[in-house]
């Protein structure tokens, strides 16, 4: 937890010199003075569509910050603040990159070129406690009725919110895709990177399987809500394509043919509870299954309970290889395993915690983020976390769409929703890209799923570089034959 | 059997202990049958064995020829063998005309449909609590809630109650405890009442005066043995009896208006 | 079989940390009668403060920083090594001497003023100190997860164990051993200290202790810290063994370990050691070994694990029968009085019309824009609430059984309801649809209630047995199992992965009564009548079972079953006839949510979501009418709480917190609820409305005019001045107003009550009067 602080607060600092500039820079406004950097159009091929612009819009800001000016365009924000389910730093981040987007650069539609300023964003902000349902009914009446261009939920527990945007004619950005819900329904866009449980589960069986070649898998899920669903149709399910059956017995009519099929492909689900307070029988039992790749996907700490029992119970590096997801990413604890975990694989979207592990687009994505985190964010000690990342990031992204969309003429949710529909590749700030346009059904709301391997080394993680970029969304199959078959 | 109420050989242990060991007792019909002892004397035992409330380990209890073994108190109570606590166990949450009216009424299983249709539809038992309310001479407290009475008067209800279900058998668990002269006396002649109307009364207390003034006929229990039994005159002049009081306190036993007595010896836990 | 015995021996890590938490129960058991639902919280709290002194050598105090102001603050925390790490044996006494104070804290300010409150003062009350600790945490150390430091052997392993094939960890071993040995420190204690003496006597007959010449408090204290220590313990020990530390950790983990304190009778240690023991061996080899075979039922895949603890309590319990042990206290209040019901008819004709105006009459903007869409919904949500609060109202206020299992009950009603009228299944667009018979909505809602009904009947059968806190402990364990047996079980609900069924809005008359309305806000005036009138007519229904022979029944069990049994009463019967009902009442609510939300999922129907119902329904008032509609509009999500977050979003983030203080405090300064507040009001306020002439109304100007004049000029600056979009509503001086008559009376109230206080009793009262 430690060390992703200290690494952004020490991005920040080295770029203190940029954030005395910007402050002092501010006072430039008034005079509006044009920008000299000029568009690289060849950054759009490299990184995707809007690279160029955002790679400008933000040297411009550093050179001439500008104020947004006139009526703002509401954004509604729906934040999970509760006694258990809490996630204050996901708002807060948001928070923070508005103020920047507000008064470095220049808000929605500015053109650093003449000196333009566009309009601020002005978020609406409504927290409800997870555990009492009404609330997030509340949050949901009360961010339609202030009639915003786009509500973003960040990471919604419970879908009864959807309907009521959808009702409302609201669309809905989802940070963190977790309900079915999120990921299936109309009218709703998950832009967050690697898109859930989406994009990383089917990533981590498309790198077992594909990249690493393994058929043996060790499978351990978490016994939670998402857990199950994430287990069921983006884990089993594949894996059960790939082997070419289907647990009920039912012939596959239309499996991937993709991907064809492994011969020789087992796994072995285990469900690991959430209130069992000893998984050591789970680890013994998975080591008792001699796998040749184990993945595994929870919530921070609780893949490494896993872990230190798999360890107890005599795993070393030279045992099986083990893929966990991005979620799993605690680099303090990583740190304390060292070289105990070398080659241990994650499969995640982009991280932007620590800019040494990044090159190009993405290095200066972390560099802007622990800057400007540091010089907003009504509380520095959130910053460290991946949701902190993801609250800044979706800003940033919305930003990006919504500048895009004035085009047109004026910012509206329709205007945005016809933009993000249309991206296929788009640049993202913090994150691989945006695909909306090749969401396919039923997962029709998800707009990333890419996903990017990394392996531990003994003291950082490091890019795979056979494995950048991929998505496991073609193990989905076509109308999905799987599940309705067994279902009848 | 020509009793009421008979005990045959009634036994009740608490592992190796015997609170009551083979009692025999007989309570006839429309008579007043009393039952006294000591402190401990295993008094409230027996009344807790008749009414189904503590298991009997030998022996029977038979109810109007009807043997009451394996029989529920509350189906005890629906044929008529009605009790009263010490403790009094009143509803609290109820008026003291609820109290008897909950007594009285007979239930079906449709009742609470009924209920919610209306609730204060007549059940036709009105007639009998009004007639121990007024025996009792509860009238003006008909709609106070019983913790707003005094003790006395909460006594009073609790016998009231019991009456309300015009039970063919009374069992009184020390009904004079707590009671001043006036009151003791008061109640002897509501029973001598309550007689009248077709209802036996099987009385427990140590009230020697109270129990020696109004039974009919009178057992004595100690150490949960019948020590003696006879009519009252047979009874004061007993000398297990007297040895079985005297020796247990200090106090004397005054055999007639023994209030004092009865204040001294009350409080049996 | 091997391999059978060998993963049951590795269940000993859980087992020895089940035994730990069990042995706590027990403790705070013995010496206060309290199940103590808050210990997985303290343990909780005490890992984190060990963890973050073990980090970064900070130590936290058990309190928040109540103080607006940024100048002058109350110290929460203190850096005691420059934000380095401090030595082990340092940071396990600090952390250890942290639990103690809890304990003491606890006593002193909880417990002791509750130790002669009913049962269910006392579950409301470790309920509160649960929220509160939940409430800190998650202030205190955000959604932050340290991974624990192993203490015991971590990751030491012994291969092929007693020949057995299969690896078992030492620290499982470890574990399970530290929880015999202490149990037999404890045990030592009981048996053989002055102190275990009088406790155990005390646990007996409070009268007992005070002749050993031990004040039951002093006793109470000492078993308080000992419980809080041996939290205490596990947050530190079971390191490794149980995982990261998160806020929600170990407070899910407290039925097996109430399963295990079950076993041993809330008395006995051993025996309490042996059953969390048993239960982490038996839940690992059914989660592992037994959930591997290929007979075992798919169905049963996802919940046999958990219902373990549930299996273990009823066959004890059933074993046992009466004997399980009700603490005899000196003297034990009973719960307070439940009201008879007067002029509900008038109430009803008063309270729907004026209900309806004011939720759907007045459009959200003339409140205030910010309240817009969310006013209406809150409504219902609060009437819902109060439908449900309905259910405790009969069966714990006015029967006395404490059911924590309501909740589930309320969600098999809405499961049933929606399948019968789903419809369609999945399709491209609807993926995740459930195919159904498509029953008319009245159809399926009474299915629904029906079935709840049934299975409310089924799991009255323990309740026969057992009363009080027992029951609780069975029921939550009920409503956990039913939690992962049945509603987060796709094998059995067709719901694949956490999605919800979607339900389709009632229609009558051709009109739709759904929640839905035009503007697409969940905000439907139609909806809001529909809820008054269902509220209404459940009103009436407990009001009418309270007046008529059913009440009188009710009552007369709750106040005493040997009494009631003596009154010709079939107790076994009353309390069936009361679970039905409660189910019933559950079960309509239950449906209603499910129309609010226009779906139902798994987690509306979560033990904890039914846990925190009660929790207002007891501050609304357990044991009347007007107790569970307050609850209801003082809900989570209801009315109170969305005016209240609206005006004061500062405070936001000490719901929880100042959650659980209200309960405390509820439950030991007014266990009548906030509904005796209001009952002088409410009794005449709707008649006076209709009968009050010029003359009337004068002379209550003429008394109330300060106060209305006070309220009117504070709510015309807004009551919150900084909340600008709420400056011009004239609603505000109204709302002002209103709640300067509110405080007037509450004060008006209090001080009625301190001066009656002061008499010797009530009795004496009565005959003073007369």
């Amino acid at each position: 937890m430690l060390v992703p602080i200290a690494l952004a607060v020490s991005a920040a600092l080295a770029f203190g010199a940029t954030a005395a500039s910007a402050k002092a820079g501010s006072g430039a406004v008034k005079s509006a003075a044009k920008c000299a950097t000029t568009l690289n159009t060849a950054l759009d091929k490299k990184d995707g569509a809007g690279a160029g612009w955002l790679a400008r819009a933000i040297a411009c800001s550093r050179t001439n910050p500008m104020k947004a000016k006139g009526g703002a365009v509401k954004i509604g924000f729906l934040n999970p603040e509760g006694a258990v389910i809490n996630f204050p730093e996901y708002r807060i981040s948001a928070e923070a990159a508005v103020k920047y987007i507000n008064t470095e650069l220049g808000g929605i539609g500015a053109d650093p070129a003449t000196g333009t300023p566009g309009v601020p964003i002005k978020l609406v902000i409504c927290k409800y406690n997870a555990l009492a349902a009404a609330e997030l009914g509340n949050c949901a009446n009360t961010l339609a009725a202030a009639k915003p261009a786009v509500v973003f939920a960040s990471l919604a527990f419970g879908d009864a919110h959807i309907k009521i945007f959808q009702d409302t004619k609201t669309p809905v950005i989802v940070g963190t895709p977790i309900f079915p819900a999120d990921f299936t329904s109309a009218g709703v866009y998950a832009i967050g990177g690697g898109g859930g449980c989406l994009g990383v589960h089917l990533g981590l069986i498309y790198f077992a399987t594909q990249t690493l070649k393994l058929n043996k898998v060790a499978l351990p899920w978490a016994a939670s809500a998402p857990g199950i669903f994430c287990y069921n149709d983006l884990e089993a399910k594949p894996l059960d394509i790939l082997a070419g059956q289907s647990r009920s017995g039912a012939a596959i009519t239309t499996s991937s043919k993709l991907l064809g099929t492994m011969k020789g492909l087992t796994y072995l689900p285990i469900s690991v509870p959430t209130a069992n307070p000893d998984v050591a029988a789970y680890a013994a039992q998975i080591m008792a299954f001699k796998p040749n790749v184990l993945v595994y996907s929870n919530q921070g700490n609780l893949c490494w309970d896993l872990m230190d029992k798999l360890i107890a119970n005599g795993w070393t590096t030279s045992s099986f290889p083990i893929v966990f997801s991005g979620s799993c990413i605690d680099t303090a604890t990583m740190t304390k395993l060292g070289s105990k975990i070398n080659g241990l694989y994650t499969i995640g979207g982009m991280s932007i915690l620590d800019p040494d592990a990044l090159t190009g687009a993405a290095k200066s994505d972390a560099l802007t983020y622990g800057t400007k985190m540091y010089t907003y964010s009504s509380d520095r000690k959130l910053s460290g976390t991946g949701f902190a990342t993801q609250g800044f990031s979706a800003m940033m992204v919305l930003w990006q769409i919504a500048s895009e969309s004035v085009k047109a003429g004026k910012v509206t949710g329709a205007s945005m929703v016809a933009t993000l529909k249309a991206t296929n590749g788009h640049r993202a700030f913090g994150s691989t890209g945006l695909f909306c346009k090749q969401a396919i059904a039923p997962y029709i709301a998800v707009c990333a799923t890419q996903v990017s391997a990394s392996q531990w080394d003994g003291t950082a993680l490091k890019a795979v570089k056979t494995a950048q970029n991929f998505s496991g969304l073609a193990l989905v199959g076509k109308g999905d034959a799987l599940r309705t078959s067994e279902l009848k | 059997m020509s009793a009421l109420l008979e005990t045959n050989e009634l036994t009740v242990s608490y592992g190796g202990l015997h609170a009551n060991s083979n009692v025999n007792i007989k309570a006839e019909k429309g008579k007043l049958t009393g039952l006294i002892g000591p402190n401990g004397a295993g008094k409230t035992t027996f009344i807790d064995a008749i009414t189904g409330f503590t298991n009997v380990s030998s022996g029977r209890a038979e109810f109007n020829g009807n043997d009451l073994a394996g029989v529920a108190p509350d189906e005890r109570a629906k044929a008529g063998l009605v009790r009263t606590f010490q403790s009094l166990e009143l509803f609290e949450d109820l008026t003291v005309w609820d109290n008897l009216i909950v007594m009285a009424e007979e239930t079906k299983w449709w009742s609470f449909l009924a209920d919610i249709v209306k609730p204060h539809r007549t059940l036709g038992i009105e007639e009998q609590a009004e007639w121990a309310l007024n025996l009792l001479s509860l009238g003006e407290h008909r709609d106070k809630l019983t913790l707003d009475l005094s003790h006395g008067q909460r006594k009073l209800v609790s016998v009231a109650r019991a009456l309300a279900a015009k039970p063919s058998m009374l069992l009184l668990d020390e009904p004079a405890a707590g009671l001043d002269t006036v009151e003791s006396q008061q109640l002897g002649k509501h029973l001598r009442e309550i007689l009248k109307q077709d209802i036996s009364i099987f009385l427990i207390d140590h009230d020697m005066g109270l129990v020696l003034s109004v039974c009919d006929y009178i057992y004595v229990l100690d150490f949960g043995k019948i020590i003696a039994e006879g009519t009252p005159e047979e009874v004061r002049n007993n000398p297990e009896v007297k040895r079985a009081y005297l020796g247990e306190t200090a106090g004397e036993m005054q055999a007639e208006g023994g209030a004092a007595a009865a204040r001294t010896l009350s409080g049996e836990g | 079989m091997k391999e059978a015995i060998a993963y049951s021996i590795m269940g000993l890590g859980s087992g020895g940390f089940f035994a730990l938490m069990a042995m706590g129960i027990v403790v705070a058991y013995k010496g206060s009668g309290v199940i103590n639902f808050a210990h997985g919280a303290v343990a909780m709290y005490v890992a984190f403060q060990f963890s973050y002194l073990r980090s970064e050598g900070t130590f936290h105090f058990p309190w928040f920083d109540p103080l607006p102001t940024s100048w002058l603050n109350l110290p929460v925390k203190l850096s005691l090594h420059n934000g380095m790490p401090i030595n082990f044996w340092l940071a396990a006494i600090l952390s250890l001497l942290t639990a103690v104070g809890i304990g003491a804290i606890m006593h002193y300010f909880v417990f002791k003023p509750l130790r002669n409150a009913a049962p269910l003062g006392k579950v409301i009350g470790a309920i509160g100190v649960m929220t509160y600790f939940l409430g800190l945490a998650s202030i205190q150390f955000g959604s932050n997860q340290p991974q624990p430091e192993g203490v015991l052997f971590p990751n030491k392993i012994l291969t092929n164990f007693l020949g057995l094939g299969l690896p078992v960890t030492a620290e499982a071993l470890a574990l399970a051993g530290v929880s015999i040995i202490i149990g037999a420190v404890i045990w030592f204690v009981y048996k053989y200290s002055r102190i275990g003496l009088a406790t155990r006597a005390a646990s007996g007959n409070e009268k007992g202790a005070v002749l050993l010449g031990y004040s039951p408090d002093r006793l109470a204290l000492f078993n308080w810290i000992l419980a809080a220590l041996l939290a205490g313990v596990v947050g530190i020990m079971t390191g490794t063994v149980t995982g990261a530390i998160s806020v929600g950790k170990f407070t899910g983990l407290i039925v097996p370990a109430l399963g295990a304190a079950l076993i041993g009778s809330m008395s006995s240690i051993p025996f309490a050691v042996l059953g969390g023991l048993v239960i982490g061996m038996l839940q690992t080899f059914v989660g592992t070994y037994v959930s591997g075979r290929s007979w075992f039922p798919a169905w049963l895949y996802s919940g046999a694990r958990d219902a373990i603890p549930l299996i273990i309590i009823v066959g004890v319990l059933f074993l046992k029968g009466k004997s399980l042990p009700v603490r005899g206290n000196i003297e034990e209040k009973r719960l307070p009085l439940a009201p008879y019901p007067k002029r509900v008819g008038r109430y009803v004709a008063i309270f729907v019309p004026l209900g309806f105006i004011i939720a759907a009459g007045m459009p959200g903007d003339f409140l205030y824009s910010g309240l817009t869409g969310s006013w209406g919904f809150s409504f219902t949500t609060s009437l819902i609430a109060g439908m449900f609060g309905l259910s405790f109202v009969l069966l714990a206020g006015y029967v006395g059984q404490i059911s924590l299992v309501q909740i589930s009950l309320a969600g098999i009603s809405a499961f049933v309801m929606a399948r019968l009228m789903s419809h369609y299944g999945p399709t491209e667009s609807t993926p995740f649809a459930v195919g159904g018979p498509h029953w008319a909505w009245p159809l399926a809602m009474a299915s629904g209630v029906i079935v709840a009904v049934l299975v409310g009947l089924l799991l009255a059968v323990p309740a026969l047995r057992i009363r009080g806190v027992q029951l609780t402990v069975v029921t939550i364990a009920a409503s956990i199992s039913l939690y992962s047996l049945y509603f987060d079980n796709p094998k059995l609900t067709a719901l694949q992965g956490g999605s919800a069924y979607s339900i389709q809005p009632p229609t009558a008359f051709g009109k739709k009564f759904g929640v839905t309305s035009s503007s697409g806000l969940t905000d439907n005036p139609r909806f809001t009548l529909f809820c008054l009138l269902v509220l209404a007519g459940l009103c009436v229904t407990l009001a009418n079972l309270r007046r008529g022979s059913s009440g009188r029944r009710f009552l007369a069990v709750r106040a005493n079953e040997r009494a009631a049994a003596s009154a010709g009463i079939n107790v076994a019967k009353t309390k069936f006839l009361a679970f039905g009902l409660a189910a019933a009442f559950a079960g309509v609510a239950g449906s209603m949510m499910a129309f609010q939300t226009n779906q139902t999922a798994a987690p509306m129907w979560d033990y904890g979501i039914g846990l925190s119902a009660l929790a207002f329904c007891y501050l609304g008032g357990i044991t009347s009418i007007n107790g569970a509609i307050l609850g209801g509009m003082i809900a989570g999500g209801g009315v109170v709480s969305t005016f209240g977050s609206y005006h004061s979003p500062g405070v936001y983030a000490y719901t929880a917190i100042l959650g659980g203080i209200g309960m405390i405090l509820t439950a030991i300064i007014h266990p009548a609820g906030q509904a005796s507040i209001f009952q002088p009001l409410m009794r005449y306020f709707g008649s006076w409305l209709l009968t009050a002439r010029g003359k009337e109304w004068g002379a209550v100007f003429k008394r109330l005019w300060p106060f209305l004049l006070g309220g009117g000029i504070w709510g015309a600056i807004g009551i919150n001045p900084w909340r600008t979009d709420s400056w011009n509503r004239g609603w505000m001086i109204v709302l002002g107003m209103l709640i300067v008559l509110f405080v007037r009376n509450i004060v008006t109230q209090v001080k009625a009550a301190k001066a009656a206080a002061a008499l010797p009793d009530n009795s004496s009262l009565q005959e003073v009067t007369a």
